[in-house]
């Protein structure tokens, strides 16, 4: 404990994974397979995720929680979400909505910003919120024999925010000196190329903090987020731990009662992102690895075809050591250490993306190869035993997002901010095992040829005019193909 | 979120969670009736632990070695850990790239990771599949096959995991440098991954032998957390791990003594990546397996609390609230090591301040605290924070997987994590005096400096 410093150093130093699979994202149950050792059957019954137990509960002012009960370990964990966040900063304030969440634990009523903390310490519970684009959140842990009082904590910062100067000061100086640092950040300078070059101009995904926006925000500003974005009217809850329905509705009822009804937030236009470049995009830093990332129009996630597109990545690159990406440019040319793609959908954009970091020497060589298996996948699809082994994991590892409170809660979240329904966790590997090779084929051939991807490098790379060789080459059968034909 | 997802993935690249395995933790006192491990040993020498947690139908495979890189032979820096990627290449039985598609075939996941005292490889998979994980590990413990063409890619991915962790980040580069010093002479002196110029001259050979030494039952530990109990997990791990032959005797694993700092010293390293300066500085200390007759551990962690352990910590409040010249202030101490720890501070300054206003009002709040100590107030605060931070570990079968792993493989008594609350309760504000006297008073020191170049 204590590492905060050494994230970068000991973390980084300390432990090494061997593969670089931080596994897709957060949605796996058991299913099939031959192993060479045992063979194992095919389980045909649909895994538990555990979820079947979900309590609605319903407080007066309209809102509600879903509440898993689990006495094991003496804990609770609460989430909350409002629908809100960062695309409604005014104008020129930029930031202004993440500010607002940085004064919530930073003192209120009585309490100045360190007896806050102290007494927090005091009832061992974390609380703190975060922004989005679309949303804005919190989250607060505490031991169960401490709930009431850790949330009167809560009810505290949401509605007795003090907004002290002093910690309003640090939060712009924090701010101002993570800005500084995201001159020099390849991820931060690769998500600006990308704002740059395909996002229409002027659209709140595509805005971000300077200096000028952060040291225009006020605390009245900051006020003003508060009381229109953390309202009754959007709040969504989700509760797990060792915590009664009972228990849960009477910190509700007191907790979120002082808050305002409804806010006005922005209105946000769907983004209809511009035709990727033709030519990579090149962001210079001085540093030997090149990072390259590519993004695409993506599917919604209310779109029919969204599991078809969730079973695509997984072939493509988002299954780890399963996918073709990781395949063609990790264990079959040692190119990089890991590369991925994911889809994301945001309120007003869907997206699919990837990316990868090589040395500034083979960046052209990792970009051609690259959209190579794009073209693959888009023009002749998975094969029979890719789309059966991506079903097999997406269904049978999807329980292991349920095996902690802390997972459950976020996965209800999730569910309830897509408006997914309560019965999402007994349908959805259904839908999984629902998608055709046909609805894969189609919707790859739609989304995936490599001309929908815009590729932005960042670092000093080298190779860009051989792209089109290592596509050809990637794509040009094998000696063992030729001598098969 | 504005963060575009596949990137802020290929940012945390590391799979496991470090910073749940750097300081024993456990349940509280109140917990263990209702909530124990259970171990046994199998005929060959293998360990087993047994965690169990039956809130949802999942388990946390993992096989720990007692073998990490600093075992490592001279001028083969890097090999514990590539052998560890190698470990997922072909057995007699799974082709080459199999391993990992046939746990993700499981509904299952898998990594694996290596430190300076161990290596452990895991699968996170229903509790249905656990044999068939089992199967492979044993297998893969005792009948891996290598050749050129595994080996030389992997080596190519090292290199560029290298670049990715090291050569890319100006603050891995001067931690790199710092450990160099602080460990003069010991094996924590040599950098997990390996050198550059010794990791690209690693060979088959080097895996090989490296593999038959130290791979065996007798020098592996199983661990399963989740939902299972040692009745059910003894008669596969008897069948399946039992039956392995051990391997040849090992040698006792004996590190060269850690050499004390001879004298203070400072290190810069300066980037045009870097925006952002910041100072930090180290000290040995000691550590959990080290030192089991004295509370001095527990002493240092509940210290670092105190001095730098977060918002209300003596160097937040002195240096970012009270002073200003700084945007960051901490502490921290790393006694999870096999062989000695180290215990350091650290800030990031405002904006316009320089390090050497920074560091000398660190010193300032240090020099007071080494000689009055904490209050009891202040300790009993760091004492709750920390037991109860035992308990929420709880909620995550992988952490406490890797907690009693972590422990087993560098030879500690477990029983301690059970009394770990206990003992950190029974701390006294003199015990933390002494303990500040006497590893980091007058003690020489590393600090290091990460630097905005001179404008030329």
């Amino acid at each position: 404990m204590n590492l905060k410093p050494l994230s970068l150093g000991v973390a980084g130093a300390a432990l090494l994974s061997a593969c670089a699979t931080s596994t897709p994202v957060n949605e796996p149950a058991p299913v099939s397979v031959a192993t060479p050792p045992p063979v194992v059957e095919t389980v045909e019954e649909e895994a538990k995720t555990g979820l079947s137990n979900i309590q609605v509960v319903e407080a007066s002012g309209g809102y509600s929680a879903w509440l898993v009960s689990e006495p094991a370990i003496p804990i609770v964990s609460i989430n909350m979400a409002w629908s809100g966040g960062e695309t409604s900063d005014p104008e020129g304030l930029t930031g202004a909505t993440g500010l607002m969440t940085y004064m919530m634990n930073e003192g209120a009523g009585e309490l100045d910003s360190n007896a806050y903390a102290t007494r927090m310490e005091e009832l061992n519970m974390s609380f703190g919120c975060t922004s989005g684009d679309d949303w804005t959140s919190c989250s607060m842990s505490t031991l169960s024999e401490n709930f009431e009082e850790a949330m009167d904590m809560v009810r505290m910062g949401l509605t007795e925010t003090r907004f002290d100067a002093a910690p309003f000061e640090r939060s712009i100086e924090e701010t101002l000196i993570a800005l500084q640092r995201a001159e020099t950040n390849p991820g931060t300078l690769a998500r600006r190329a990308l704002y740059e070059t395909i996002y229409p101009e002027g659209h709140p995904y595509a805005r971000y903090a300077t200096p000028d926006t952060v040291q225009a925000v006020t605390i009245d500003d900051l006020r003003t987020q508060r009381d229109n974005i953390m309202v009754q009217d959007t709040l969504l809850i989700t509760a797990v731990g060792d915590i009664s329905e009972e228990r849960l509705l009477a910190a509700m009822e007191s907790t979120f009662s002082g808050l305002p009804m409804s806010g006005t937030t922005a209105v946000v236009e769907d983004v209809v992102l511009r035709d990727a470049p033709t030519e990579p995009v090149v962001r210079d830093l001085p540093q030997p690895q090149s990072l390259v990332a590519f993004t695409a129009p993506g599917v919604d996630r209310d779109d029919p075809d969204f599991f078809a597109a969730y079973v695509a990545n997984y072939i493509l690159g988002g299954g780890g050591f399963s996918a073709r990406l990781m395949d063609e440019i990790r264990e079959k040319r040692g190119l990089t250490y890991g590369i991925y793609t994911s889809l994301s959908s945001q309120d007003h954009l869907s997206r699919w993306s990837g990316s990868s970091q090589t040395m500034n020497e083979r960046a052209g060589e990792l970009i051609g190869r690259t959209q190579a298996e794009l073209y693959r996948l888009a023009t002749e699809g998975p094969t029979e035993a890719e789309l059966e082994d991506a079903k097999s994991y997406l269904t049978g590892a999807y329980p292991l997002g349920f095996d902690s409170n802390a997972k459950i809660a976020g996965q209800m979240m999730g569910v309830r901010q897509d408006d997914l329904g309560i019965d999402y966790f007994e349908r959805r590997n259904e839908l999984v095992n629902a998608v055709t090779i046909e609805e894969v084929r189609s919707v790859a051939a739609e989304y995936l040829m490599p001309e929908n991807f815009t590729f932005v490098v960042v670092g000093q790379p080298e190779e860009l005019d051989m792209i089109g060789e290592y596509f050809q080459d990637s794509l040009a059968p094998s000696a063992e193909e030729e001598a098969a034909e | 979120m504005r963060l575009i997802r596949s990137l802020a993935l290929a940012g945390a690249l590391s799979c496991a969670a470090p910073m749940a395995l750097l300081a024993p933790q456990a349940v509280a006192s109140s917990e263990t009736e209702a909530w124990a491990p259970e171990t046994f040993t199998l005929e060959n020498g293998m360990e087993v632990i047994v965690l169990p947690d039956h809130r949802a139908p999942v388990v946390t495979h993992m096989v720990w070695y007692r073998v990490g890189a600093a075992d490592e032979l001279p001028g083969k820096s890097g090999i514990a850990h590539l052998f560890e990627h190698l470990m997922f290449k072909a057995t007699d039985d799974i082709p080459a790239g199999e391993f990992s598609k046939i746990v993700a075939r499981n509904g299952g996941q898998d990594n694996a990771f290596t430190s300076w005292d161990y290596t452990a490889y895991y699968q996170r998979v229903a509790v249905d599949r656990l044999e068939t994980m089992m199967e492979m590990e044993a297998e893969r413990m005792t009948d891996l096959i290598l050749s050129e063409d595994q080996v030389l890619p992997e080596r190519d991915v090292v290199v560029e995991e290298r670049r990715q962790r090291i050569e890319n980040n100006p603050g891995a580069i001067l931690f790199e440098m710092m450990m160099d010093e602080l460990f003069e002479g010991h094996p924590y002196e040599i950098p997990i991954i390996g050198y550059m110029d010794e990791v690209t001259q690693l060979t088959l050979q080097d895996a090989n032998d490296f593999y038959g030494y130290w791979y065996g039952p007798q020098n592996a530990i199983l661990v399963v957390a989740g939902d299972i109990t040692a009745a059910e997990l003894r008669p596969l791990a008897e069948d399946i791990y039992g039956s392995i032959e051990p391997t040849a005797d090992l040698e006792e694993r004996v590190w060269p003594e850690v050499q004390p700092l001879a004298e203070s010293m400072t290190l810069t390293h300066s980037d045009p990546k870097v925006r952002q300066e910041e100072w930090d500085q180290y000290w040995q200390s000691t550590s959990y397996s080290v030192n089991t007759e004295t509370l001095e551990p527990h002493a240092l962690d509940l210290a670092a609390q105190i001095l730098g352990g977060g918002r209300t910590s003596r160097l937040y409040q002195e240096l970012v609230e009270e002073q200003g010249v700084a945007v960051s202030a901490y502490a921290f101490s790393w006694t999870d090591l096999r062989a000695t720890g180290l215990f350091g501070m650290g800030a990031s300054p405002a904006m316009g301040v320089d390090l050497e206003t920074v560091s000398e009002a660190a010193h300032a709040v240090l020099a007071d605290f080494i000689e009055n100590g904490p209050t009891e107030e202040e300790l009993a605060r760091a004492q709750s924070s920390m037991i109860a931070s035992s308990i929420f570990q709880r909620d995550n079968q992988a952490s406490m997987a890797q907690l009693y792993g972590s422990a087993a493989a560098r030879g500690d008594d477990l029983d301690r994590i059970a009394t770990w609350p206990q003992e950190i309760e029974s701390v006294t504000p003199e015990m933390v005096r002494e303990a500040l006297a006497r590893y980091i008073a007058d003690q020489p020191s590393i600090q290091t400096q990460l630097l905005v170049p001179e404008e030329s």
